[in-house]
């Protein structure tokens, strides 16, 4: 809702904000961190964090340029093997987080050193070429005058919220995502579905990573340290709770057009970078403070079930802030053992 | 026993109303009680209790009435405030914060006049255990490796320490032995004769007649009355409470046909806490399976349900089954539910329909679809057939009463046409009336072939439902009672005059091993040692490999350089104790840069730095009341209140340096470089502060309320920690930090790079991890937390001596981040293993 009012209210606090060109500049790099924020959303709504979206990004950017480096018969290989890499990298989180143990903050904290390592050693600390041809090309390519790379990402967020919403392996994603140990009570390989979910997100971040290579022509070394924070925030904007639960992929694209809308209301408007950053921090802040107001407790009218409210022990104040633990606590609250810490 | 006619009242709730949404849990409740007298309060579970006491200790707010305690009005509702006026309380769920030793428990729990000092603390607090005769636990171990017996004991001795004018004890004695309630009792008595008023909370009516002086019984929210004990018989008490008729509750037995062939037939399993049991289930029959808590009941049945390992053969209708897990025990038509409705039965968050049908998906597809029409369908059949009252079957969960819930997800295994049920405390939390539903179902079920096996700890239940009851002891069966013997007397007789010995297994050397290896493992000194060693071998390595690596110069520039990452590692590590985490470090030292390369320039002389740093430190604090609001006050999650810090602060540097510009005064930098035998000061410095935060955090009552908040947040509001304050005292602190470690990146970048601190936020929690810190809160140390730091930088700076490519920069510290979590994450885990191993031996 926040974002349609913005669009409408864009046009009147900064003319040109919404005009073609300004919209044809917007939605290219929109389009990129919606890709990458779909595989954040996976990854949080089954209680995660990733933090190694510059890592895999990065990797993604830099192998698409340096491995075909000019040529257009490598253009493909190199593509598989960005899709490869992605992979691999959520695989190692996925690992790292469900067999090993590890909290998901520090899993991807070090994967993503891991990965970054990576793309200095493929480039030796600078890049040499640019993308190829055709990518450039095709990245910069319109459909019905819309840049592609916004078709793409609109594609891939329809066919992943249809995947979630339709197939049996979405469903039992959103039902892991719920509550890892009921779903293990329900007879569910909750382990599985959450190593998907990392893989499924390192496969988002590298090929948004490349995608932004073609576009950019040649790319930055490090260009996937710009995606991590819009992602979370994206994400969080979207309405998906961080800890786990239900989540939307559509909500966050949605998050997604809000913020490069407002990037650009605010570029507009003649404002630097950092009121952008200034903004951006606060509008994150405020949308989840506002979330947290007891809002059925303050409008009449709209209380919840009376049975909902449950007795004395779930409404305990003692408890008030413990959803705000969750995601920290989730790893350590699987062993479903009296002494363990609720 | 009579002066409690006449002794002064010490604890007097008036007109006491509470609500919870639209449930009344308390409607206008007066209780009173003497000095010098134990008053029982019995109920049913939900009769309003807890609630009632939850009031009258503070921790939750009346809608309507007061509270008074030894004759004064407790003014606000706060646990600190009514121990002040001396009361104290037993939970039945100890509040105990699990990180932290007994003593700590203890110390932090006691007001300032009554707090002992560190060195006495321990004498302390062994004396108080003493006078409950529990001398024999280990003062200093962690609740956490305490059985639920000790733990209790602890939570007894602590409130006893208080020395209270009132004590609440909550189902004290669900956890302990005879042996141990007589000490209690004991000790209740005494008190009782020192004039103190103590309130008796129990399910156990022969305890209360033992015990109780007078008694008070609530029933939905309101008090049928007080009576002296002398005055009623455990029939009339049974009436007060409960009212409810038994026979019409419950389905006909199985009755004269007798059961058929057997479905279920186990053989000799064995397994974690239970040993060598067989049993059939055949068609027709509901079997129980009762005893005292924790005597193996729940791990045979979860085993069952392909929740735990075991060893044993099992059959389903003559056909071996394999139950490695759930799913394995769901194709073979094995279906559970579980005692434990919140973690393990409901998906919070998702509607009633994709609640029921999460076991039998795959029954409702086509094409790998899933088809809501045929969910719906097959899932409005159940409503019926259970009667199940929601809105709608796109409501929410939660939305629904708990016995609701408890039918959806009886419904989910009735969707997946279970050939065995399993059912753990079917009926917890279930209103009558969903109640006789269920029965009703399970007969039904048994009646169409089904097996259905019932584990539960209401005997009364066990005894209208059951056809046949096996009672378990010490992991083994030692009696199945049948047709006329299934009886409450003969339950709970058999259940507590067994004899049964616990078989003799090698676990328990294992477990003593695990137990000094984990101790040492578990302690929260133990990553600093092994740090120092690593960091000592690298340097070894490296001067090996090039000899200009140890020279004093660079040894110097090493430790200098360090500083900075040290010290927003210790600010980090405060948040972290209190299971929070603080992004916005990073930034906040950007800031804390810009400013003092305006500041603190040169020809500004010293006024210049003190201004500079002073303003530096200012927004530190400011920007920390700011995360710590939002994570206290506005309710959101740690990694996004200071996510938006993060990008906020850091739009403020750059809109103040959009490029990097000022020089820090080179004096400044002169000065802070200074070093004393080849040491820079700086370092001295933060390692001399890393002691005093570590000796704070072991004695001081800020590092105790610490690590209480990070490990109990509940508890530790209990304790009358006063929680809000402690968390955002973190965030300020955190800030502080910051703002200090700016200034050593001052010294490092010398001028006003906006963005040179954000690589600080991530470094500065691999450091504290590092270090040894627990993520989930309540566990880290701050001379870990400078090893850590110290070791990151050594990493990065070997590399170059080394002649390692660039990418060893990043790998390196990676890796060693990885396999040290890794480490820690198993460490937990064997703690856990050996804490449940100590709860049900």
């Amino acid at each position: 809702m926040a974002t349609i009012l913005l669009f409408i209210v864009s046009p009147f606090v900064a003319s040109g904000s919404l005009g073609h060109s300004a919209l044809q500049g917007m939605l290219p790099f929109a389009g990129i961190l919606a890709i990458a924020a779909i595989g954040q959303t996976l990854v949080i709504q089954q209680g995660g964090l990733d933090l190694s979206v510059p890592g895999i990004f990065s990797m993604g950017a830099v192998l698409v340029v340096t491995v075909p480096g000019g040529n257009e018969s490598s253009l493909i290989p190199a593509l598989l093997l960005v899709g490869v890499v992605g992979l691999a990298g959520g695989l190692i989180n996925g690992i790292a987080v469900t067999r090993f143990g590890i909290t998901p903050l520090v899993a991807t904290l070090g994967s993503n050193a891991i990965f970054i390592g990576v793309v200095i050693q493929v480039t030796g600390g600078s890049i040499a070429f640019k993308a190829t041809k055709n990518w450039q090309e095709f990245t910069a390519d319109k459909v019905l005058g819309i840049p592609i790379l916004a078709v793409i990402a609109l594609i891939a967020v329809v066919l992943v919220a249809l995947f979630v919403a339709r197939t049996v392996w979405g469903r039992r994603f959103v039902l892991i995502g719920s509550s890892p140990t009921a779903a293990r009570a329900a007879g569910l390989s909750v382990e599985r579905y959450q190593v998907g979910a990392y893989m499924a997100a390192g496969l988002a971040y590298a090929l948004a990573g490349a995608l932004l290579s073609g576009y950019l022509q040649s790319p930055p070394l490090l260009p996937g340290n710009e995606y991590l924070l819009p992602s979370i925030a994206a994400v969080v904007l979207g309405g998906t709770a961080l800890g786990g639960g239900r989540g939307s992929v559509i909500a966050t694209a949605v998050g997604v057009l809000f913020l490069s809308q407002l990037e650009q209301v605010i570029s507009a408007l003649g404002a630097k970078n950092s009121v952008d950053y200034l903004i951006q921090g606060a509008i994150v802040a405020l949308g989840m403070g506002l979330r947290n107001v007891p809002w059925n407790q303050i409008l009449p009218g709209r209380r919840s079930n009376p049975d909902a409210a449950a007795g004395p022990s779930t409404s305990h104040q003692d408890t008030a802030s413990g959803k705000g633990r969750a995601l920290l606590k989730e790893h350590k609250e699987e062993d479903s053992i009296d002494v363990s810490k609720t | 026993m009579e002066p409690t006619t006449t002794n002064p009242i010490t604890l007097r709730l008036t007109e006491v109303r509470k609500s919870f949404g639209a449930v009344r849990a308390l409607k206008g409740v007066t209780f009173e009680v003497r000095a010098g007298e134990v008053h029982a309060l019995l109920g049913e579970n939900g009769a309003g209790k807890s609630t009632l006491m939850a009031v009258a200790a503070g921790s939750l707010q009346p809608d309507e009435g007061t509270v008074e305690i030894a004759g004064e009005t407790l003014k606000t509702a706060s646990p600190g405030a009514a121990q002040a006026l001396g009361l104290g309380v037993v939970y039945q769920h100890p509040a105990l914060a699990e990180d932290l030793t007994v003593v700590e428990n203890m110390r932090v729990a006691m007001p300032r006049k009554l707090r002992p000092s560190f060195r006495q603390a321990p004498a302390w607090a062994r004396e108080a255990l003493a006078t409950i005769g529990a001398e024999k636990i280990d003062v200093g171990s962690r609740i956490a490796d305490l059985t639920a017996a000790e733990t209790q004991l602890v939570e007894i001795a602590k409130a006893l320490a208080l020395d209270p004018r009132v004590l609440v004890l909550d189902e004290p004695t669900a956890a302990l032995e005879s042996e141990e309630v007589d000490h209690l009792f004991e000790q209740v008595r005494a008190i009782r004769a020192r004039g103190t008023a103590v309130v008796y909370i129990s399910h156990r009516i022969p305890e209360v007649e033992a015990i109780a002086d007078r008694l008070t019984v609530l029933r939905d929210g309101a008090t049928r009355g007080t009576f002296r004990i002398d005055e009623v018989d455990e029939a009339k008490i049974l009436e007060l409470i409960a009212g409810r008729e038994l026979e019409a509750v419950f389905p006909d037995k199985l009755g004269a046909a007798g059961p058929g062939a057997p479905v279920l037939s186990v053989k000799v399993l064995s397994g974690t806490n239970f040993d060598d049991i067989s049993l059939d289930i055949a068609e027709g029959e509901i079997v129980g399976v009762a005893g005292v808590a924790g005597n193996g009941q729940r791990e045979f049945v979860r085993a069952l349900a392909g929740l735990g390992h075991h060893t044993g053969t099992i059959t389903v209708n003559g056909t071996e089954v394999n139950l490695r897990n759930a799913r394995r025990a769901q194709r073979d038509g094995v279906f559970y539910v579980s005692s434990d409705r919140r973690r393990e039965g409901i998906f919070p968050a998702l509607s009633v329909r994709e609640n029921a049908v999460a076991s039998s998906l795959q029954s409702f597809t086509e094409f790998g679809l899933v088809g809501s029409r045929a969910e719906r369908e097959a899932l409005a059949g159940q409503e019926r057939e259970l009667a199940i009252k929601t809105a709608s079957q796109e409501a929410d969960i939660a939305s629904l009463s708990g016995g609701n819930q408890q039918k959806v997800v009886f419904a989910r295994a009735m969707l997946g046409r279970p050939k065995v049920l399993i059912c753990d405390e079917p009926t917890q939390g279930v209103d009558v009336g969903a109640r006789v539903e269920i029965y009703r179902l399970l007969r039904e079920l048994a009646a169409d072939g089904c097996a259905v096996l019932v584990c539960s700890s209401d005997a009364l239940e066990l005894v209208g439902l059951c056809d046949r009851v096996m009672v378990m002891s010490r992991g083994q069966t030692v009696a199945v009672l049948e047709d006329e013997s299934v009886t409450e007397s003969k339950i709970t007789g058999t259940a507590v005059t067994a004899t049964t010995e616990r078989k003799a297994r090698a676990k328990k050397e294992e477990r003593a091993s695990i137990g000094r290896l984990g101790r040492f493992l578990r302690g929260d000194g133990v990553a600093a040692p092994v740090l120092a060693l690593v960091i000592l071998a690298l340097a070894i390595f490296t001067q090996a490999q090039n000899d200009s690596f140890l020279t004093s110069f660079n040894v110097e520039n090493l430790l200098l350089l360090s500083t900075a990452l040290i010290f927003v590692a210790l600010g980090q590590l405060v948040v972290l104790l209190t299971a929070g985490v603080d992004l916005s470090v990073g930034p906040m030292m950007g800031l804390g840069l810009v400013i003092l390369t305006g500041f603190a320039t040169d020809g500004k002389g010293t006024s210049g730095f003190i201004i500079g740093l002073g303003l530096a430190i200012v927004a530190g604090i400011g920007i920390g009341l700011i995360n710590g609001g939002l994570v206290q006050f506005a309710k959101i999650n740690p990694v996004i209140a200071t996510l938006a810090t993060f990008i906020g602060v850091q739009g403020i540097a750059l809109l103040i340096n959009p490029i990097p510009t000022g020089l820090f005064a080179a004096s400044a930098t002169e000065t802070l470089s200074k070093t004393v035998a080849g040491i820079p000061i700086m370092f001295i410095i933060c390692v001399v502060l890393a002691i005093l935060a570590e000796l704070t955090l072991r004695r001081g009552r800020l590092g105790l309320a610490l690590r209480a908040v990070g490990s109990n947040e509940a508890a530790a509001h209990r304790m009358g920690v006063n929680v809000g304050l402690t968390r955002i005292s973190a965030y300020v602190i955190a800030g502080t930090f910051a703002a200090l470690a700016a200034m050593m990146l001052a010294v490092q970048i010398g001028t006003g790079d906006a963005t040179a601190g954000q690589s600080y936020t991530l470094q500065s929690i691999s450091a504290v991890v590092l270090g040894g810190a627990s993520i989930y809160g309540g566990r880290g140390s701050f001379l870990g937390a400078v090893l850590g730091a110290l070791l990151l930088t050594e990493m990065i700076n070997a590399i170059t001596f080394l002649e390692l490519g660039e990418a060893w920069q990043y790998w390196f510290p990676g890796a060693v981040i990885l396999i040290a979590a890794a480490i820690f994450a198993r460490v937990s885990r064997i703690r856990l293993a050996a804490a449940a191993e100590a709860e049900t031996a």
